[in-house]
């Protein structure tokens, strides 16, 4: 009987570390899983940024975008499969998402151009309006020049 | 033709030149001004049209529509559209306090669109799952594109329309990128459904 209670005893510990494991288990699998999406989140935002940043200096994204949209779509299905707990899921779909956003950071990276700057417009203005007077002036003085020697061959 | 004619034909160049770098100057350097900035969301038929929407759903049967967000923000915009499945006691989203609903999405899609342009899906839905019981509708799962989403969620009859009411909802979400977080976009639409336990 001793010997019986002891059995069941031990089988008690067993059964409460086992559970005691699991649910650590799972807690992590969670958070992990977590921490993968915000890294993956984390990843196409920047991407994003570097997009906006890009076609406001007026670099062709259009293209991009469409590629984007595959890793943003990827993205949304690792947050659906954390819903459902399938934390396998997780951890494919933010890898495919990070991976398609570096390659587009890397992309937006090569086609960044020189960002024309206001100040540079503006010189090339002045540039430009100085240039036309000058040969505004010199027209003026070979005119100029040629009316008043017509005029003396005149008189 | 007097010197001065030419003086004034040469002086009236230089001006127009003048003007005319100046107006490109201008252009390229101050913004265009880009009017009101906003999103549209929108639900079509299965004919893609605004019309035929489903109304009365019955478990295990497939009913196709389309959602359509139009960007008008100047700018590419990434969105974020959560699909909810309330009961007729869920609150629905507050567009003065622009406060987005209480209830937790079942589903999302994520989407960058670039300005002035269209972004259109089909969404097919389904439920499953159902059980009627004491004055309760049940509805187990719902079925998003060929996705099972166990859901669990009931309604109770309502006497003055004699159904059982369910909202799904479409809520428009945008990414800010200054404060790197979406944001309640104000634009929600929803299907009203009758469910019933016949097919």
């Amino acid at each position: 009987m001793k010997k019986h209670n002891r059995i069941l005893k031990y089988l008690f510990y067993i059964m409460m570390l086992s559970l005691f494991a699991s649910i650590c288990f799972s807690t992590a699998q969670t958070n992990s899983n977590r921490l993968s999406l915000d890294a993956a989140n984390n990843a196409v935002n920047h991407t994003l940024n570097d997009l906006l940043d890009a076609e406001s200096a007026g670099v062709e994204v259009t293209d991009l975008v469409g590629q984007l949209n595959i890793a943003v779509g990827f993205l949304a299905d690792a947050e659906n499969a954390e819903r459902r707990g399938d934390t396998k899921a997780v951890d494919t779909k933010t890898d495919a998402a990070v991976s398609i956003a570096r390659h587009v950071s890397a992309v937006l990276q090569q086609r960044a151009l020189v960002k024309v700057d206001f100040i540079l417009v503006l010189l090339f203005a002045i540039i430009g309006i100085v240039l036309s007077i000058l040969v505004l002036c010199v027209v003026w003085r070979f005119i100029k020049h040629s009316y008043n020697q017509n005029a003396l061959i005149e008189s | 033709m007097k010197l001065q004619h030419y003086k004034l034909i040469l002086i009236c160049i230089g001006l127009v030149i003048v003007l005319a770098i100046s107006s490109l100057t201008f252009t390229a350097i101050v913004p265009e001004s880009q009017g009101e900035k906003y999103s549209e969301l929108y639900l079509l038929g299965h004919q893609h049209m605004a019309k035929d929407y489903p109304k009365n759903i019955g478990p295990n049967q497939n009913y196709t529509i389309y959602y359509d967000v139009v960007n008008h923000v100047g700018a590419p915009a990434y969105y974020l559209l959560y699909i909810k499945f309330l009961n007729s006691s869920d609150n629905l989203p507050d567009t003065t306090l622009t406060k987005a609903s209480s209830s937790k999405p079942v589903y999302e899609y994520r989407f960058v669109v670039l300005d002035d342009q269209t972004f259109e899906n089909p969404l097919t839905f389904s439920i499953s799952n159902t059980a009627v019981s004491n004055g309760k509708f049940t509805v187990g799962n719902l079925q998003l594109n060929g996705e099972d989403i166990k859901i669990d969620k009931t309604a109770l009859w309502n006497s003055t329309k004699s159904e059982y009411q369910y909202k799904l909802l479409f809520e428009l979400w945008s990414y800010n990128n200054i404060s790197n977080m979406f944001e309640f976009n104000n634009r929600f639409v929803y299907l009203q459904l009758n469910c019933t336990n016949r097919s």
